[in-house]
């Protein structure tokens, strides 16, 4: 057989075409896969896509804007962790102050203590 | 003039353009006018290398499965269809690598031993009788034995540029191979398969 006739017969095999309503069938064939993945998704997984699926919506799908706003994201639990004991720590010491001149018990009982280290 | 990869009906690229625009916000109805304009030559394609139609439809769900994963990340420095060809091609070569089939069994064709001969003359000399069209049939059933013993590569070059009409800059980009590549292995293909059909010589024949 030569060249020809072999094109000949390939392009005859352009002419094939894919079944009638294939088309639709395939459509509802896609829309029933996923839906079955959708619903065999983790909730892990669900939730992963809805934020990479609102990050590209916003312009942050690449990773550099994604580091940027993790590293943003960590700055601030950073500067809230340093602030806390600070803070923590001054309303405490003023709690301990207002409860040493308060209590008149409390007052007694280190008196004592200072009479019997005497 | 070769056609472009992918010419389609109904406003072409750019409609493909502003439908994939949709898509990637999310429209549903978007997507599925994309699977609706792109299926028919995608089914040839694929139809074309697999040789049946229940390879080629599961091909085609993870084809457009895959397109619908992907369709966020396409940011379109090719155009929509070279895309969408480039998965397919792929997809397919990858599962025909799988299978390792050397001859694809077609079930949408029927041989007759000792047939194909006299077939190919009397296709050649009268080609439009019931008896020719009967013909083609046996012949194309050896064509289906004989492109089943190219490799998936060689397959793929020769139903997109043979049977689909492709130019050789298009399959190229589809492949992700030069222009040159593209011609080299075409003329491998075509003389692999002139010596699988060896047997089906004719003299004076005319196409």
């Amino acid at each position: 057989m030569s060249p020809e006739q072999i094109r000949f017969l390939l392009r005859e095999r352009g002419k094939t075409e894919m079944p009638e309503g294939y088309t639709e069938q395939l459509l509802q064939q896609l829309h029933h896969r996923q839906r079955t993945e959708l619903l065999h998704q983790s909730v892990w997984r669900i939730a992963s896509d809805r934020v990479a699926t609102f990050l590209s919506e916003h312009s942050l799908s690449t990773p550099r804007y994604a580091l940027g706003l993790a590293a943003l994201v960590g700055l601030c639990l950073g500067v809230i962790a340093l602030l806390k004991p600070v803070a923590g720590g001054a309303a405490m010491a003023k709690q301990d102050k207002a409860m040493k001149t308060e209590d008149p018990l409390r007052q007694r009982v280190e008196a004592q203590q200072v009479s019997f280290e005497k | 003039m070769r056609e472009d990869a992918t010419q389609i009906e109904g406003g072409g690229h750019a409609e493909d353009e502003r439908l994939v625009a949709r898509a990637q916000k999310g429209d549903a109805a978007a997507f599925d006018q994309l699977v609706g304009r792109h299926t028919a030559r995608l089914y040839g394609l694929v139809y074309h290398m697999t040789g049946n139609h229940e390879d080629t439809n599961d091909l085609l769900q993870d084809v457009w499965t895959k397109v619908f994963r992907s369709l966020a990340g396409f940011r379109g420095a090719s155009r929509f269809t070279t895309w969408i060809h480039s998965i397919a091609v792929n997809m397919t070569i990858n599962f025909l690598k799988r299978r390792s089939r050397r001859q694809t069994v077609s079930l949408d064709a029927s041989v007759e031993e000792g047939g194909a001969s006299d077939a190919l003359e009397s296709m050649l000399v009268s080609p439009h009788t019931p008896r020719t069209e009967a013909g083609i049939a046996e012949l194309q059933g050896r064509l289906t034995d004989a492109l089943g013993r190219l490799s998936a590569e060689h397959r793929a070059v020769v139903t997109m540029f043979d049977v689909q009409g492709m130019a050789h800059a298009e399959i190229g980009k589809i492949l992700g191979v030069s222009e040159g590549t593209v011609r080299s292995r075409l003329f491998y293909a075509h003389r692999q398969l002139q010596g699988f059909l060896s047997d089906l010589h004719m003299e004076g024949a005319v196409v």
